[in-house]
Order: structure tokens, then C-alpha cells, then sequence
């Protein structure tokens, strides 16, 4: 079943079928570390499992782990060494070169960055002036009165 | 950047025109030539804030659709929310495309998840102002949910629950236009 493009393909979960049946749904990021996986992929778009044939479930368990680790702790290492504007900049040059890795992790890491903040926080953060209206506002913020509740302080 | 970079000669006019900017004209002054106003995700176009508010939970999205218009405007899709709704429930039993197309029929995810599933996660939201009274109804889990980011999952009942009311909702105003006409 072909998927709609709605979602970025970064975050389609795939599933990977090992030698014993055992089924690892995981992320196309994720697979896509594998080369193998990669060629599958790359043959046929729609796939949606993919056959393992040479890997037990136990093992193939523990390079799927391997694979997401590494990549978050190296996301984690990677994003905190660069301020808001370094990492919008390097996120619309992600997204020139069409580095969808890159991409996805730098949208995470801003992600964070504006987490539970309020409006002004993220305003100031981005440079980015307020074109609503005072009512508009005032409208805005009465319809999402419930996630204002708990907001961190700027 | 596509926007068009205002220069000295109108930031007079903008001035005039923006009066409550004012402070925020001065503290943008004037880099290279080139006014800084407006530099960031703003220049940003709406694809782009679409893959970062992907990845923010509800309360972040709700909020930022309170920055400006573009925020609002990417704030308000469909996806996004439905992303935020399927991330927290269990597995429905039926298809993503069938389940999304009830959905958008019935009025959408986000206002399925501001009506139905915020008030499952959050003890008596609409009803009493203090949020804690209530830890009878929904049990110790709504309580800790208030202060942890990550919303719980949602079993098969209360999305179904959910879906029921989100349907009843949008018959009834049906019925209610049908009587006026």
C-alpha cells in the first residue's frame, strides 16, 4: 500500500523480517544504516518488509539497537555544540544539499529547543515578528489556553 | 531569502505603520546592509516548520501557533496533529488511511485531540478550575501526566471513545443546521 507523502520518509517505519520470523519494526533512518536494507529499498520504493534471510531475531535485535544508539547519542553529542541561529543555518543547508539524516536531526535538536516555551521565547529566538493582531492574539491564546498551563518561564 | 528586504528609506513607513515594533525596529538594526528583522525560521518556508513542529508534542504546537501567521497557518495542518493523536494509542484495528479519512470527515485530529483525548489525559480540564481535585475518575496516571511531557498511551477504549464522540459531535450539528434551514 503505497503511503500518502504527507509524512517525510525519515519517520516511516519499516519492518525487517530475520531468518527465524521474528519482526523488528524500525524507522527507514534506522535501516537505512544497513547497505543491504538500503538496496532492497532502493529496488522496490513500496516495501514495506523486508526479508532478512541470513540474520537470527537475537542478533538482528542487537545491531538494531547498536545502530539506534549510536545514532542518538551522536545526535545528542552533535546538537549541543551549535547555538538557534547555527542550527537553523545548518538546516536550510541540510536541506539545500538534501541530507535527509542531517535534516531530521537538526529539526529534532530545534525541536527541542522551543519544547513547552511560550510564544515570546520562541519570537525572540527566531527573530520572528508577531503579525497577528492584538485580538487575533488574544483569540489565539484563549483557544490553546490549555497548553499555556505549566509553559516554562522565558 | 524571499522576502523582500526592507531598506532606511521605508523603515520610516514601517514605523508608522507598526507602532507597537517600534522597539523591536531598533534592536534589529541594520547588518551588512541588510535588515536582520525577520531572519531565521521565518525566512524558513512552511515545509521546513512543518518537519521541526513534527517532532514538538501537543502543548509546544498549541503555542505555536500563537507566533505568527506562518506559524499558525503550518500549526493548523491536519498532519501534524494527526501525528500527535496516533503517537499516544494503541493499535486502533483499522487501516491508517481508512482511520484518517473518518477522522478529516468528522472534523479533523486537532480538534479531535483538543475535545476528546486532551480531557483523557488531564483530570476535568473544561469542568473545575483546580486541575488536581479529581484523581478518582481517571486514576494516579492523569496526575503525573500533567507534569511529564509524553502523554500516555491510549488504550483501544478511549479511542474508540474518542472517535464516538468526535462522530456524535458532528451530527449533532448536522441535525442543529438542518432545523434552521
Amino acid at each position: 500500500m503505497a503511503e500518502e507523502k504527507s509524512q517525510a520518509s525519515s519517520s516511516k517505519m519499516l519492518t525487517l523480517k530475520a531468518s527465524d520470523g521474528v519482526l523488528f519494526e524500525v524507522e527507514l533512518n534506522i535501516a537505512k544504516e544497513m547497505k543491504t536494507v538500503q538496496a532492497y529499498i532502493d529496488d522496490c520504493e513500496d516495501i514495506e518488509t523486508i526479508p532478512i534471510p541470513n540474520v537470527l531475531g537475537k542478533h538482528l535485535a542487537i545491531v538494531i539497537e547498536y545502530i539506534k544508539k549510536t545514532n542518538e547519542e551522536y545526535d545528542a553529542e552533535f546538537e549541543k555544540q551549535w547555538n538557534m541561529d547555527d542550527l537553523q543555518l545548518l538546516l536550510l543547508a541540510a536541506n539545500y544539499l538534501n541530507i535527509s539524516g542531517l535534516q531530521e536531526c537538526l529539526c529534532k535538536a530545534i525541536a527541542k529547543r522551543i519544547e513547552n516555551k511560550s510564544p515570546e521565547y520562541v519570537r525572540k529566538v527566531f527573530n520572528i515578528e508577531n503579525d497577528h493582531s492584538p485580538e487575533e492574539e488574544a483569540k489565539l491564546r484563549k483557544e490553546y489556553k490549555w497548553a499555556f498551563e505549566g509553559v516554562d518561564k522565558d | 531569502m524571499k522576502r523582500p528586504l526592507s531598506s532606511a528609506a521605508t523603515s520610516e513607513d514601517r514605523k508608522m505603520k507598526k507602532v507597537k515594533e517600534t522597539e523591536t525596529d531598533e534592536k534589529f538594526e541594520k547588518i551588512d546592509g541588510v535588515c536582520q528583522k525577520n531572519r531565521g525560521l521565518a525566512s524558513f518556508d512552511e515545509n521546513m516548520l512543518f518537519e521541526v513542529l513534527k517532532h514538538v508534542d501537543a502543548k509546544t504546537l498549541a503555542m505555536s501557533s500563537c507566533v505568527n501567521k506562518q506559524w499558525h497557518k503550518t500549526g493548523q495542518d491536519e498532519r501534524l496533529w494527526e501525528l500527535i493523536c496516533t503517537k499516544q494509542w494503541a493499535n486502533t484495528g483499522c487501516g491508517e488511511q481508512q482511520l484518517r479519512s473518518v477522522v478529516l470527515a468528522l472534523g479533523g485530529f486537532r480538534r479531535l485531540h483538543s475535545l476528546y483525548l486532551l480531557p483523557l489525559s488531564k483530570p476535568q480540564t473544561s469542568s473545575s478550575s483546580c486541575s488536581s481535585s479529581s484523581s478518582s475518575s481517571w486514576g494516579p496516571i492523569s496526575q503525573q501526566v500533567i507534569r511529564s511531557k509524553p502523554l500516555p498511551r491510549l488504550g483501544k477504549d478511549e479511542v474508540h471513545l474518542s472517535l464516538s464522540l468526535l462522530s456524535i459531535r458532528y451530527y449533532e450539528k448536522m441535525n442543529f443546521n438542518n432545523r434552521n434551514m
